[in-house]
């Protein structure tokens, strides 16, 4: 056997054993061919022709593989984003609605000269947490099936509050 | 869906339209056609993944690696015959509708 066809054969060899999958049967097929071509310079340039092609074919299915994975990295991240904006609305709109009975509360003692809020006997401040974390606890079932990250936002944000507002009270007010 | 072949492409359909029926090797067709394996084999590989070409492994000689075998799907061959009669005498590709079967 001439070297030209020794070369060839061991060309497309490699090329069969570094081929993706998707290739490799190409390969495979086109080295099978090596052996009915007549004329060692006709197995070589069968050999450059067919690893030229296995290339570009093994390098455009990189290419596809590496354009689906940017998509499905899109997807995620659009996926995450509105996931974690979902979230972070749902903690603010709980926020807000804290600050919001607290200023009622405050407005409610100074309009009707109830006194010092914070003097209030502890069954008006539970009452009053009882009724707030009931709404954050309502809103989030409303909002679960359909915006479910806004819900645990609303959620994880009441008790957050519920808790900071308990230890607030129980350290500095009611005592 | 649409899609406009080659020339070469033409000619390699036109080399399985004379025999539908039979598997062909790679190397035969290059022979028959006139195109080396870098123009070919490109070729046979749009027609297998748009199924409108069947590939098959020979059992071959005993003690000799099997060989790659083509051959043309009922969809491969009535596209094949639609773009043949499309196709204008000049040469030039003709555009012949193919679907997914």
């Amino acid at each position: 056997m001439s070297i030209l066809r020794q070369f060839a054969i061991k060309l497309l060899s490699a090329v069969v054993r570094t081929s993706p999958e998707e290739s490799r049967d190409w390969a495979s097929a086109m080295l099978r061919e090596l052996d009915f071509i007549e004329g060692d310079w006709a197995a070589l340039f069968w050999a450059l022709g067919s690893t030229t092609v296995i290339f570009r074919y093994s390098g455009r299915q990189l290419l596809v593989r590496f354009q689906n994975q940017r998509v499905i990295k899109k997807v995620f991240m659009n996926v995450f984003q509105k996931r974690a904006l979902g979230f972070i609305a749902g903690s603010a709109i709980a926020l807000v609605a804290a600050i919001a009975i607290l200023a009622l509360i405050h407005l409610s003692a100074d309009l009707f000269s109830l006194g010092n809020p914070e003097r209030m006997s502890r069954t008006a401040w539970a009452l009053i947490a009882a009724l707030s974390e009931g709404a954050f606890i309502v809103a989030a079932i409303a909002l679960w099936r359909k915006r479910r990250p806004m819900a645990v936002g609303i959620l994880l944000s009441a008790i957050a509050i519920g808790a900071h507002v308990a230890i607030h009270l129980s350290t500095h007010v009611l005592r | 869906m649409k899609f406009r072949l080659s020339p070469q492409t033409l000619v390699v359909l036109d080399a399985f339209l004379d025999t539908p029926q039979d598997w062909k090797y790679g190397y035969d067709i290059s022979r028959n056609t006139g195109l080396k394996s870098g123009t070919l084999y490109p070729i046979l590989m749009r027609l297998a993944d748009r199924k409108l070409l069947e590939t098959s492994w020979d059992s071959g000689e005993p003690g000799k690696p099997p060989r790659h075998l083509y051959r043309l799907t009922p969809n491969g061959t009535a596209f094949a015959r639609e773009e043949h009669r499309l196709a204008p005498s000049n040469g030039r590709p003709g555009v012949a509708a193919w679907s997914h079967s």
